[in-house]
């Protein structure tokens, strides 16, 4: 009975509040605006068992980057049957930030797309945002067989947004459809590998989309049909001109 | 069909027909090899972009492994590229990773140590 609990939140995290305090009825909110936040509150029955519910809800601002450890100081001090000597660490939380990682049919972003299946669609624009702020990354591409095709070596920028591009025809003709995937890894930390690795833990953050045949033309049809058109439309030219006209 | 008609045909014949083995059936000398191709440097307005592909045309799988530094910076990286794949590299360079103005970069085949490509880029911001 009558143990406080105090959980320190650090101050650049923001939009914290509390979200259930059950157990902890007269739990209060403090700090912020410079300063780490503070949850205090004290078990309204005797903790008879091993959970107890107060959680609360924050948000870490923009560039703040994924796999980022954070730690929520949380100890619980009280009496009861057992004397307590000293403060004793309930629980630590560390807190995983997500990124976000989609492709697009469109540079400016604006559609989302995980299915290129038209001649017109050759290019998967890629865009995430909640990277470290200017940090190295590069972005492995692999196809339907899970071989690598393209290393993106590209930086985020200063509000932590990540983008890169895949253009399908530079493999024509090497490249598998199916399901590809754009798999994002941090310079430092890992590289991508030579061969697609699901879920991999190196591994920022993946996205996969489909890619047909049809995205990725065995040739350039319309170069080749020009090219031949010109070629023939040459040639009976030329032999026009040689036309000799016989006075009949 | 006039002689004249009759040799404009067939040549139009002979010129598709090399048109279609151009494309489908190329031509190799039979000599195995790697190269780097289509490499280019593209200057915008806050980066520089460096891009190259390496074609594998060793008959066999190859693995390569591609060297990066600039700014004291450096990065590795494997490629395994099966016979007749494509792969592509891609350096975005920015003016805070090139403190000397120069960067570096090495394609190594298999073990070699020797490397079958190597450049160096000399990167001005203005």
């Amino acid at each position: 009975m009558n143990g406080t609990l105090d959980i320190t939140i650090p101050e650049e995290f923001t939009n914290v509040a509390l979200v259930d305090y059950t157990d902890f009825s007269n739990a209060n909110l403090s700090g912020g605006s410079g300063s780490d936040w503070t949850i205090s509150g004290t078990n309204d029955v005797a903790i008879k068992n091993s959970v107890d519910h107060l959680s609360f809800q924050a948000t870490t601002p923009a560039g703040y980057g994924v796999n980022t450890q954070w730690e929520f100081d949380t100890r619980f001090t009280g009496t009861g049957g057992k004397e307590v000597s000293g403060v004793d660490y309930i629980t630590e939380a560390n807190v995983l930030v997500q990124v976000t990682w989609e492709s697009y049919n469109d540079a400016a972003h604006q559609n989302q797309d995980d299915l290129f299946d038209q001649a017109g669609e050759d290019t998967a624009y890629m865009f995430g945002k909640g990277y470290e702020a200017s940090t190295a990354y590069h972005v492995g591409y692999y196809d339907g067989d899970g071989a690598k095709l393209l290393s993106d070596g590209v930086s985020s920028n200063s509000t932590g947004d990540l983008s890169s591009l895949c253009y399908f025809p530079t493999y024509q003709g090497s490249a598998v459809a199916g399901t590809w995937h754009s798999v994002v890894y941090k310079d430092g930390v890992a590289s991508p590998p030579e061969t697609y690795i699901a879920s991999d833990p190196d591994s920022v953050v993946e996205d996969s989309f489909e890619v047909t045949a049809e995205a990725i033309p065995e040739f350039p049809t319309v170069i080749s049909a020009i090219a031949v058109a010109g070629a023939c439309g040459g040639i009976y030219f030329w032999m026009r001109r040689r036309l000799v006209y016989v006075k009949a | 069909m006039s002689r004249l008609r009759i040799i404009l045909v067939a040549s139009l014949v002979i010129l598709g027909v090399l048109v279609v083995f151009t494309v489908f059936r190329p031509m190799v000398s039979g000599e195995k090899y790697s190269k780097v191709s289509r490499e280019s440097v593209i200057q915008r307005e806050d980066e520089w972009i460096i891009q190259y592909s390496i074609v594998n045309r060793e008959g066999k799988d190859m693995n390569y492994i591609i060297n990066w530094s600039a700014g004291g910076e450096t990065y590795s990286e494997r490629v395994l590229l099966k016979d007749g794949g494509i792969f592509t590299y891609i350096q975005h360079v920015y003016p805070e990773t090139v403190k000397e103005g120069k960067a570096h970069l090495s394609i190594h085949k298999g073990g070699e140590a020797t490397p079958f490509e190597e450049s160096t880029y000399y990167i001005r911001f203005d």
